[in-house]
């Protein structure tokens, strides 16, 4: 087994980098699943939610932070590697807003998140770090207008920008769900009950085993572009809804 | 799931995306006497059974709690060295947050802050840490209990057990709501925990140490006064004959 897998950051002589390929195996430590869709004037990620322990509180658990007032951000893999580069996120954004004057878009700060990603891959001394982020705010173009913006940051560095991805354990599954019911230019209620929708069908759960107690849902939207979280009342509406409907 | 080659450094992932650095780590904590933490409605109390090596050892010497600033404190689980280095680390960081917002830190704050050093240990070329902390503390944020493990992980609890004994501890624990209860009713309930899981045939010297902060001791973390934790001890050893029958 040893000549084959590398413990370092080296290339193989096929030319793969294996640390950066098993870093990719932690992503499903939690065995969480995520769902960042885009809207019309709407960014959403609808994140699974569970309290691994009976004695933990509750609202201790998260995956899905503020990095700005307006950019969010879902965490997914290993816990501490993701507080660890939502501080870095944070930290990022904070030196942007402090050195320019305003603070950076979402584009931006996915880069910047991907650069230090791409650092721990070649870094000897350093393993990447298992976590693979959905970031999500409105971003404003050269013309002053709000578009919503998805992108994933993984282990390898990778950041794009997607109009629907997922990620987790259950990723391949929702991705595929997701070719098929999303549509562009949905409003904010169709796009969290694609979310919502996309995730129950993956997770292989009848229509009311999911309920808001298992759900994180958090949105951006153009007319109010601070990064919110749906209340558990609203998100058991929207599961009804999707009952009713089919 | 061989540890193989891959099990030499935290650096280093294994082929199925496991640090086992980490989980070795966490195994050395629990190799040491159960270390227990409990959040009541007016305080926070911890508790734990301390492993005497030999009679000669001066029992008040080898104190395994300590305090972090007025009105936090901690108990070390695991290696003791290690957990000595941490709670330095954390009085460091508690002190300077005191020096530059004027407040005494947040136990949210002090826990975050040691969670990031901590799992700086378990990304680099260094060994992790051997030792959890139990922290407890009582600042304006309210009574709050954190668990600081060697992965660099930290969860809000209302209560929490470490070490050897940690799984029938866990299972009393959940049978109690201590955010109901006062801290010196808590006390006699940890006390029966702490006795029910020792184990008589392995380790026939040890010793409970507790501590606390509450309302009563205005919000300072102390040592639990001798004659009270004699008190609770009689009590506790009486209340576990009950369970180890069962």
């Amino acid at each position: 087994m040893s000549r084959s897998t590398y413990d370092i950051s080296v290339f193989s002589p096929e030319g793969r980098l294996y640390q950066v390929e098993y870093s990719f195996k932690t992503l499903t430590t939690e065995a969480l699943t995520n769902v960042g869709l885009v809207g019309k004037d709407c960014a959403v990620v609808v994140a699974q939610k569970k309290v691994p322990d009976k004695l933990l509180k509750v609202d201790s658990v998260s995956h899905v932070f503020l990095v700005t007032k307006e950019i969010g951000i879902n965490v997914c893999g290993r816990v501490p590697d993701g507080a660890a580069i939502l501080d870095d996120a944070r930290q990022h954004a904070g030196e942007f807003h402090e050195k320019y004057g305003y603070q950076c878009d979402v584009t931006w700060l996915a880069r910047r998140l991907g650069e230090n990603a791409q650092h721990y891959t070649q870094h000897a001394g350093y393993r990447p770090l298992g976590n693979i982020s959905i970031l999500f705010a409105m971003e404003k173009d050269d013309m002053g207008v709000s578009h919503p913006k998805i992108y994933t940051v993984d282990p390898a560095g990778v950041a794009i920008g997607y109009y629907a991805t997922a990620t987790g354990q259950k990723d391949n599954e929702v991705k595929q769900v997701l070719e098929k019911a999303y549509k562009k230019d949905m409003t904010l209620e169709e796009t969290i009950m694609c979310g919502i929708q996309s995730l129950q069908k993956s997770l292989g759960a009848n229509e009311n085993s999911l309920t808001a107690a298992d759900l994180q849902i958090s949105i951006v939207t153009a007319d109010n572009p601070k990064c919110r979280f749906v209340d558990a009342t609203t998100v058991e509406e929207y599961i009804t809804k999707i009952v009713e409907r089919d | 799931m061989s540890s193989g080659d891959h099990d030499m450094d935290a650096n280093v992932y294994s082929p199925d995306g496991m640090v086992f650095q980490v989980d070795y780590a966490i195994k050395a904590v629990d190799a040491e006497g159960t270390a227990l933490g409990v959040c009541c409605k007016d305080g926070v109390v911890l508790g734990v059974e301390k492993l005497i090596i030999s009679k000669m050892v001066d029992p008040k010497s080898n104190t395994r709690v300590y305090a972090i600033d007025r009105q936090a404190g901690c108990v070390i689980g695991g290696m003791l060295p290690d957990g000595r280095h941490l709670v330095s680390r954390l009085r460091d960081e508690v002190q300077n947050f005191r020096g530059l917002y004027g407040i005494p830190c947040p136990g949210e704050i002090a826990s975050k802050k040691l969670c990031k050093y901590t799992h700086f240990f378990t990304i680099s070329g260094y060994r992790p840490f051997g030792a959890a902390l139990i922290i407890a503390s009582y600042a304006d944020d309210g009574p709050q209990l954190y668990l600081a493990d060697p992965s660099g992980q930290r969860y809000s609890f209302h209560a929490v057990a470490i070490g050897k004994g940690k799984t029938l501890a866990k299972t009393e624990l959940e049978k109690i709501d201590f955010s109901k209860i006062s801290c010196r009713e808590a006390l006699d309930e940890i006390a029966k925990v702490l006795y029910a899981v020792h184990d008589d045939q392995k380790d026939k010297q040890f010793e409970l140490e507790f501590a606390w902060v509450t309302d009563d001791t205005e919000k300072c973390f102390t040592r639990v006064p001798d004659d009270i934790a004699e008190a609770a001890k009689t009590k506790g050893k009486q209340a576990a004959e009950g369970i180890e029958k069962n």
